[in-house]
């Protein structure tokens, strides 16, 4: 066990160095870092005192180095257009990203696991098709559309919700259903195709033979069996949500971190980007970990190194 | 392969209309996308324009400029984009899904784990950065679409790979001692191309969407570029009087990915099934 989770752990490390290595490569082949992080009618002195000053002038491995230290040591820098530190920048905007994800992720699940499941129970009946074609249609919308919708329908014709901006509680359900319009439609297939494979199964025949119902079935024992590629799926969205937050916070002018980083996309404001990048992967990486613990601990064959 | 009857080829009327209109969208526009019609701002769908009385087939937007035309001219860079991506990044995902699946060993290692790396930014981040630190622009977008791109082919072709090694006469070719550049251009790509193809339509439709979401955001190709997504963007601030300049671009992009869609599940049951 320690063995494994050890192995998960390294590999995240990796991937975690190899995230920032990108974004140090990234922005050198762009040119003068200096160039970058300071506005675009800085002078020829400024950057010379940049250069200076973040060690430009010192060879690429020790640049390097100072980078990796100062991250680590959670030294992002500072924003150009706030004028603040780019680390309480990110704070301050995180619990919204974060509450927006998880309503959306929690609606997503809900709404995904309860589709999947009459579906596969009612194999080929209209309540199938009716979920198998929403699931269809909802991917071949770009969510942003999805969110214009919304607003649209429930905030401009029957004025329930605000258009914009997080006067909560009202405000996040928009958003929220927005969001969940990603992660829905795979967790929904895969609880469908997953399900319908666990019926099929011996044990599901013999419980049949004995006279009980397939509903009895699904409730009482094989939706936990179905629930394996489940969550590996909702590991997965997770991390296209994070992308996805990024759109939705534009559509709805939430003040979170993906409209942060448009914000400062738009604004030129390279240190910001830079830090929110790096933290989005941050907690990008430790969802995925967390995932593959959990995964461990509800399948007996990870457990045993069998997979 | 299944019998071709004609029940089974309507349904690529759509898709091939599609195609055709977009091919074609600039000769068809009845207006200069970008010509403003200072007195018939805002109109309707089917509304007449003040001067001339021509028809206003999908209305006009803010600035009096005709939706009809914007969306032929934003389409055809839409797909032209979206097509290109695909091309740049199947041909890289096809190479490095084969080379993977056929070597095995330290090369798969690699290159999986470079695509699991690369994963691991959610792409449109890795988007926004990429534009960010070089620029706006077409050739800057298919860059970025096609990196984002070529991991989902590479591990499609690679598992198809690997079950190809497994079969016979892949193991006779081997035991016959041809070579490795043979076996894979002669008896390896050949029974690849299926699988290949349906996967690479199915990725036009969703380099369509990522594309008009970064055009949406404003860090795809240059503002003043007409795009789907910078059609939206714009329309957004009219929904409460004007519905249709944001709803006709989106309602556009769905039904282009739906047929797309679709046409790909026509051509994965008549290749692969």
């Amino acid at each position: 066990m320690v063995h494994y989770l050890l192995k998960r752990l390294i590999q995240s490390v990796l991937t975690l160095l190899s995230v920032l290595t990108i974004v140090f490569i990234l922005v050198r082949l762009a040119g003068n870092p200096a160039q970058l992080m300071l506005p675009v009618d800085a002078t020829r002195h400024d950057v010379i005192a940049l250069n200076a000053n973040l060690g430009l002038n010192h060879p690429l491995w020790m640049q390097y180095w100072d980078y990796l230290v100062s991250i680590l040591q959670g030294n992002f820098g500072e924003s150009l257009y706030y004028k603040q530190s780019v680390i309480s920048l990110i704070a301050e905007r995180l619990p919204a990203t974060l509450s927006l994800a998880i309503l959306a992720i929690i609606i997503a699940i809900v709404a995904g696991i309860i589709m999947g499941t009459i579906s596969a129970i009612w194999k080929d009946s209209w309540l199938d098709h009716i979920s198998t074609s929403f699931v269809f249609l909802i991917q071949s919308f770009p969510t942003f559309f999805i969110g214009i919708l919304l607003i649209m329908i429930f905030a401009v014709k029957l004025r329930w919700f605000p258009t914009f901006g997080n006067d909560m509680p009202k405000a996040i359900i928009l958003p929220a259903l927005t969001l969940a319009a990603y992660p829905v439609a795979p967790i929904t297939q895969t609880m469908r195709t997953s399900l319908i494979e666990v019926l099929d199964g011996k044990f599901v025949l013999a419980k049949q033979a004995m006279g009980f119902t397939d509903v009895d079935i699904v409730f009482n024992r094989e939706i936990k069996n179905a629930m394996l590629p489940v969550l590996t799926i909702i590991g997965l969205e997770l991390g296209t949500m994070i992308g996805g937050a990024v759109v939705t916070e534009t559509v709805f002018s939430w003040p979170g971190i993906g409209q942060l980083v448009v914000q400062a996309v738009q604004k030129r404001d390279f240190p910001l980007i830079q830090a929110t990048v790096i933290i989005i992967s941050v907690f990008y990486i430790f969802i995925n970990f967390a995932v593959d613990v959990l995964y461990f601990y509800l399948d007996p064959r990870v457990r045993k190194g069998k997979i | 392969m299944k019998h071709i009857t004609w029940q089974n080829e309507i349904r690529l009327l759509p898709f091939a209309i599609i195609i055709i209109l977009i091919i074609f969208g600039p000769l068809i526009a009845p207006f200069d996308p970008n010509s403003q019609h200072m007195k018939s701002t805002l109109l309707t769908p089917l509304a007449h324009y003040a001067n001339s009385g021509k028809l206003a087939i999908l209305g006009t937007d803010e600035l009096g400029r005709d939706i009809f035309s914007r969306i032929l001219y934003g389409g055809q860079l839409s797909l032209l984009i979206s097509i290109v991506a695909v091309l740049v990044s199947g041909t890289i995902g096809l190479i490095i899904g084969t080379i993977s699946g056929y070597l095995q060993r330290f090369t798969d290692t690699f290159f999986m784990s470079l695509g699991d790396i690369q994963l691991s930014i959610p792409s449109i981040l890795l988007a926004i950065v990429i534009i960010s630190v070089f620029g706006s622009g077409i050739v800057n977008v298919i860059a970025v679409l096609s990196i984002t791109g070529w991991v989902s082919t590479a591990r499609v072709v690679r598992s198809r790979v690997i079950q190809l090694k497994e079969t016979d006469f892949i193991q006779s070719a081997e035991l016959m001692g041809l070579g490795h550049g043979i076996i894979i251009w002669h008896h390896v790509l050949p029974n690849v191309m299926n699988t290949f193809i349906t996967q690479e339509i199915l990725q036009i439709s969703r380099m369509i969407l990522f594309s008009a979401s970064l055009s949406y955001l404003g860090v795809g190709v240059s503002l003043s570029t007409i795009t789907w997504g910078g059609m939206i963007n714009e329309g957004q601030n009219y929904l409460q009087s004007a519905w249709w300049i944001a709803t006709i671009p989106g309602v556009c992009i769905a039904v282009v990915v739906v047929t797309i869609n679709l046409f790909g599940e026509w051509l994965q049951n008549l290749l692969v099934a």
